[in-house]
């Protein structure tokens, strides 16, 4: 996989920021502002003089002018940990020109570029057959390539196991900052429980959902056919014909609109893509959604 | 049982090649696909370990093998051993005279039956082979259901059963062995014991037990309408009843218009009987005999203008397909039409198509009406039977007696002919249902009528004569002026013929021909082969494949059942040639993987 970004995929990503309004969940200083005084230069508030502040934060003029002691507040900018979860299961293989997994480690290496250039923390997990402990945390634009380096050893196989991986997330306190969860979510079990996890403690949910036209019901010849399951080995019997193809597409629409209405209730984004769509296009779509909301 | 090609049975070689296909495919295509999803909704789940799919695949297996063995099987080609054959044979006359009642209330049937079962119970019902002597000989063999089962399920619904038939196939079957004994169960009111002793050709040994009372009994024999003398003349055959009186009536639908008293002197009395009020147009004339005693068969006789009873009539227009039928009658008389009621006491009466309507039937074909099915055409199979002539005896009786309850023979039923020339079906007027039906079979070149009297009660009532009739109207084209059959009490005036036919033998011998009834009556028709009839200005030439009388020395050389015929289906398909066999093995798989497939669907 090339994950050399071309000068003119750099000067896309260089304009991208994450723009959300969630907690930070490190203590190391960043870029991301935060309603909290501490050591910084921008201005935030005055509040009255009470036994025990730096006196140096003392503004003499005010003192002056009205006769009473105030400090200034300054903006203390944390680093927010932002958590890549990355499905690697058997569906991930599937997609034209470009598998699902190509496509979403395409995506992943151009917003873990946008988020360590944005001061944040970027920790990644992959889950599936082989899955990945969580690695990180990667701070610093420098550090872009070693999770270059992890993207590229992700395999896909076996069956998606998001909650188990969002779990191990929870464990390591990381999924109070912004978890974005980059799957298929075909089979990948309780999304709700995954946005209970995640929501519960103040975290953030960006969800990243890559289909291929075979998810639609795609290149699939009339006759009666047996359909297995790539990652569960499960068979039904079907006979294809226009009346299948319409039920089929009808329950997948059913489905895609209660898992958008999920997200939504929930104050979450779910952004769906088709792999076939250029991922910087998608990073671009991604970034100016819901994340912003908070 | 032993085999005709034994060889064959290589083939059974393929048996695990077959298995292996079978377990080795795949039925449908296995897609794989990134999640089910929606489809485990839409579709069936499979599970490839349940005992359900496995023993429908198991049982499709079978199926193929059991078609491919059996196949295999048909083409070892099976032979019945000497030693299988039965060491008893009885033949069960079906005739309908069977239904005769005795004077302990049963029927001759009955009689017959209950002697048979005795026989059986004696001998063992492995060691019997029943053959039914009905209008086709069916042998019943032991290891089917059962010779007891067999009688059980028989019917003596029979016209035309003939016993000599039926002895021909047990001659077959006994072969040249001297233990086994052919008992045959009849009345022989169709044919005479004398002869068939005399005709039995075999080593076997053949025994006759006659069931039933040799009980009195009258019937008109034949009679003929003489609409100008205002009388019906005719003859009563009688049995044992000589020097009684009866009472001989004839009705029509409505009224009874003679009647006249007849003293029985000998076993054919003449009589006449004084007409005196003219029947309707067309009507059907019933005779009644009134006795002193209740004679439960032919006491009635239907004739319509004039016509013997009985008399099968043959409308040809090539001579050459009715010869058989014609060579096995023993009176013979070949008229024009409108003459039928000049033909006298003839068995046969053949009708030149060509003086009827040229160009209205196709070349070699003919039309045969007067009698149910007697040659059995309508359940032949294949090509028309010309070979298998059988004549009424006197003795049969009519449908109207052997179901009094359902004809009504006073009813006639008028039968009008479609206007298009390419009608081929015979429209019945009035309210009265279809039941006759005129249609061509394809390479037989015959027109018949369907007419059966055991599932239609309106066709049963038409009598013989107003079948005749009626055909005859129907070949005549509508525009046809001359149809003086059609006019009741008026004799047709045809020309005479000049001059006597001469008829040539096969090896140039004249043969006696003389005019009779405005026909020709030849007779001596002994040697099959090639008869050359020149008859005024016309010649044609009248193919005899053989010729037998009731008196001959042996039974006609008809072609009829053999051993191998008999065994089962698989000899006929033993005679298939390998390729066809093949096929038929691919198409037989084929058929069943298209069922399977069909079920698939089905479930999906």
């Amino acid at each position: 996989m090339p994950f050399v970004f071309s000068p003119n995929e750099l000067h896309r990503l260089n304009r991208l920021a994450f723009r959300m309004r969630c907690n930070p969940t490190e203590s190391s200083s960043g870029e991301r502002r935060i309603r909290r005084s501490g050591d910084g230069f921008d201005f935030l508030d005055y509040r009255a003089y009470s036994r025990g502040d730096d006196i140096r934060k003392i503004d003499w003029n005010l003192y002056g002018r009205f006769r009473q002691l105030f400090v200034r507040i300054h903006e203390a900018p944390r680093q927010t940990s932002i958590s890549f979860v990355i499905d690697a299961s058997r569906s991930m293989m599937f997609g034209e020109p470009r598998d699902k997994i190509t496509q979403a480690q395409l995506i992943s290496a151009g917003l873990t570029f946008v988020a360590l250039r944005g001061g944040d923390r970027v920790y990644l997990t992959t889950f599936g057959e082989s899955s990945l402990p969580i690695r990180g945390p990667f701070s610093g634009i420098c550090r872009h390539s070693l999770i270059i380096d992890e993207l590229q050893q992700i395999t896909c196989g076996g069956q998606s196991l998001m909650l188990q991986a969002v779990r191990q997330l929870a464990s390591r306190r990381l999924h109070r900052g912004l978890v974005v969860l980059i799957s298929d979510f075909l089979g990948t079990g309780d999304i709700e429980a995954v946005l209970r996890i995640i929501c519960g403690s103040g975290g953030r949910a960006l969800a990243i959902q890559l289909l291929a036209p075979e998810d639609r019901g795609a290149n699939l010849k009339p006759g009666v056919v047996r359909l297995q399951d790539s990652e569960t080995g499960e068979m039904v019997q079907v006979l294809i014909d226009e009346s299948s193809i319409a039920a089929f597409q009808e329950q997948f629409r059913t489905r895609q609109e209660a898992m958008k209405r999920l997200f939504s209730q929930r104050g979450q984004t779910l952004v769906e893509t088709m792999v076939h769509e250029d991922y910087l296009s998608v990073i671009s779509r991604v970034l100016s959604t819901g994340v912003i909301r908070s | 049982m032993t085999w005709q090609t034994p060889a064959a049975f290589w083939l059974l070689l393929a048996i695990p090649l077959l298995v292996a296909i079978f377990l080795y495919r795949r039925k449908f295509p296995v897609v794989v696909v990134p999640s089910l999803g929606p489809w485990s909704v839409i579709g069936t789940p499979i599970r490839s370990t349940s005992w359900r799919n496995l023993l429908r695949r198991i049982m499709v297996l079978l199926l193929e093998l059991a078609i491919v063995g059996a196949l295999i099987l048909a083409a070892a080609g099976p032979r019945r051993a000497a030693g299988d054959v039965a060491s008893t044979i009885v033949v069960l006359d079906l005739s309908a005279t069977m239904l005769t009642r005795t004077s302990d209330g049963g029927t001759r049937f009955d009689l017959a039956r209950q002697l048979v079962r005795e026989r059986i119970s004696s001998v063992g019902e492995s060691s019997v082979s029943m053959i039914f002597a009905g209008d086709v000989p069916r042998l019943q063999q032991a290891t089917q259901t059962g010779p007891l089962a067999a009688i059980d399920a028989a019917r003596p619904l029979h016209l035309d059963s003939d016993l000599g038939e039926s002895l021909k196939l047990a001659s077959t079957i006994a072969g040249d062995r001297e233990d086994v004994v052919v008992e045959v169960y009849s009345d022989f009111a169709g044919q005479r014991p004398d002869i068939l002793l005399r005709t039995w050709n075999s080593k076997a040994k053949l025994s006759l037990r006659q069931v039933g009372e040799d009980a009195a009994d009258v019937g008109v024999l034949h009679a003929s309408y003489d609409p100008n003398g205002k009388s019906i003349r005719g003859t009563l055959a009688q049995h044992g009843m000589t020097g009684q009186s009866i009472s001989l009536t004839a009705h029509t639908k409505t009224t009874q218009i003679g009647g006249t008293s007849v003293s029985l002197d000998d076993s054919s009395t003449e009589f006449a009987l004084p007409v005196v009020a003219q029947p309707e147009e067309n009507s059907v004339i019933e005779l009644r005999i009134e006795g002193e005693d209740a004679l439960p068969l032919n006491n009635r006789f239907l004739l319509r203008s004039a016509a013997p009873q009985r008399t099968v009539a043959l409308i040809s227009r090539s001579p050459a397909g009715l010869a058989p039928i014609i060579s096995s009658a023993e009176n013979v008389t070949l008229v024009e039409v409108g003459t039928i009621s000049e033909a006298g006491d003839a068995d046969l009466i053949v009708v030149d198509r060509r003086d009827i309507a040229a160009g209205a039937m196709p070349d070699r074909s003919f039309l045969f009406v007067g009698c149910v099915d007697p040659f059995g055409w309508l359940s032949s199979k294949g090509r028309i039977p010309c070979s298998a002539p059988t004549s009424w005896a006197p003795e049969h009786p009519l449908l109207k007696d052997i179901f009094p309850d359902v004809l009504q023979t006073s009813s006639a039923i008028e039968v009008s002919v479609g206007e298009s020339a390419e009608a081929w079906s015979i429209v019945e007027s009035g309210s009265v249902p279809l039941m006759m039906e005129a249609r061509s079979r394809e390479g037989n070149t015959a027109v018949y009528l369907l007419f059966d009297p055991f599932s239609s009660s309106a066709g049963s009532s038409l009598a013989p004569m107003l079948l005749i009739l009626n055909a005859i109207d129907y070949l005549a084209p509508s525009g046809t002026s001359d149809r003086p059959y059609l006019v009741t009490g008026e004799s047709a005036q045809l020309p005479p013929m000049e001059t006597s036919p001469i008829v040539m033998s096969p090896e140039g011998d004249p043969v006696s021909a003389t005019i009779s009834g405005g026909g020709w009556r030849i007779s001596q028709l002994a040697i099959a082969g090639e008869y050359a009839v020149q008859a005024g200005d016309r010649a044609f030439s009248l193919p005899v494949n053989y010729c037998s009388t009731r008196s001959a020395s042996a039974l006609p050389e008809v072609p009829r059942p053999t051993e191998d015929d008999r065994i089962d289906y698989l000899a006929w398909i033993g005679s298939l040639p390998p390729a066809a066999l093949i096929a038929a093995a691919a198409l037989a798989l084929l058929l069943t993987e298209t069922t399977l497939a069909s079920i698939g669907r089905l479930r999906v």
